[in-house]
C-alpha cells in the first residue's frame, strides 16, 4: 500500500512509480493499492502517470487499485473525463484486500 | 471590470505548480467552494502544462472579472510557442500530438464556463477562461 501525499508533479510521481515497482518485484506482491487521499489536482498528466503505474505492476503480476479520492476532486476528474480500464478505483483498504484476495 | 492581474511565467514544471496554487487561492479567497476552486486549479494545471510541453515559456494570469452583478476568475495561458494548426482537433478528445492523453484541451473546456481560445502557427497561442461564481 502506498500513499501519494500532495502533489502529484512530475518527481513525485516518478518517485512514487520507482517505490511502487521495486516493492512490487522485491516482495512479490500481487496487488497494490494506492492512497489518493493526500491529493487535491488530478490533471490528464497525473493521471497518465497513475494509469502507467497501474499497467507496469501488471506486468510484474501485481494489480494496483487507487483509493481515498477526496469528494472535492471527482468532479474535476469527471469534467476532465477518466475513463480508462486501468483506472480502477475501491472504496476503502477492505475492498481493496477483498478484490484482490477473490483473484487468488 | 478587472481588478489587479496575478501573473506566472511559466518555464519549469515547479511554475506549473505555482500557477496552480496561485489560482486556487485566488478562487477561494474570491469565495468559490473547494470543489470548484480544484476544477479551477485543474484547469490551469493543464494549461500551464501545456505551455511547458508544447510552447517551453509562456505566462498565465489570473484575475478577478466582473460582469454586471455576476462575479469570477479569469485566467488567460499565453505563449509564443509553435502555435496550434488545427483547434478543431486540439480540441477533440483524445487527440494529441504527444501520444498523451489529449484530454486537456477539451478538459478544460468542460471543467470552466466560458474558454476562448486562438492561435497562429508559428506565433503563438493565448486561451482565455473564465469560471463565474
Ligand atoms: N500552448 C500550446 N502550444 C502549442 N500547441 C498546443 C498548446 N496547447 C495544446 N497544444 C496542442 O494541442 C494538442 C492537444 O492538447 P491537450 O488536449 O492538452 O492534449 P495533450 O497535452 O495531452 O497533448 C497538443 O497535443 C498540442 O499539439
Ligand atoms: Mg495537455
Amino acid at each position: 500500500m502506498a500513499s501519494v501525499q500532495s502533489e502529484l508533479g512530475d518527481s513525485a510521481v516518478d518517485c512514487l512509480r520507482r517505490r511502487v515497482l521495486d516493492q512490487v518485484y522485491e516482495n512479490s506482491l500481487c496487488g497494490v493499492l494506492i492512497d489518493l487521499s493526500g491529493v487535491e489536482i488530478i490533471d490528464s498528466f497525473g493521471l497518465r502517470k497513475l494509469v502507467d503505474i497501474a499497467k507496469m505492476t501488471r506486468l510484474l503480476g501485481a494489480e494496483t487499485r487507487f483509493t481515498g479520492i477526496r469528494p472535492e476532486v471527482v468532479a474535476s476528474l469527471v469534467d476532465l473525463g477518466t475513463v480508462s480500464s486501468d483506472f480502477v478505483v475501491v472504496a476503502d483498504l477492505d475492498a481493496g484486500l477483498a478484490a484482490f484476495s477473490e483473484r487468488t | 471590470m478587472t481588478s489587479e492581474a496575478q501573473r506566472i511565467e511559466i518555464e519549469a514544471e515547479r511554475d506549473v505548480r505555482l500557477a496552480v496554487r496561485t489560482a486556487v487561492d485566488a478562487a477561494r479567497s474570491l469565495g468559490f467552494d473547494r470543489t470548484r476552486s480544484l476544477m479551477i486549479g485543474t484547469a490551469v494545471s493543464e494549461l500551464a502544462r501545456n505551455i511547458h510541453v508544447h510552447a517551453c515559456q509562456g505566462y498565465i494570469s489570473i484575475e478577478t472579472s466582473r460582469r454586471g452583478e455576476a462575479i469570477g476568475l479569469r485566467i488567460v495561458a499565453q505563449d509564443d510557442g509553435p502555435g496550434i494548426e488545427d483547434l478543431d482537433l486540439a480540441l477533440q478528445d483524445h487527440y494529441s500530438t504527444r501520444r498523451s492523453l489529449g484530454i486537456g484541451l477539451p478538459g478544460t473546456k468542460r471543467l470552466m464556463d466560458e474558454f476562448d481560445i486562438s492561435s497562429e502557427p508559428g506565433k503563438g497561442t493565448c486561451i482565455s477562461v473564465s469560471k463565474w461564481k
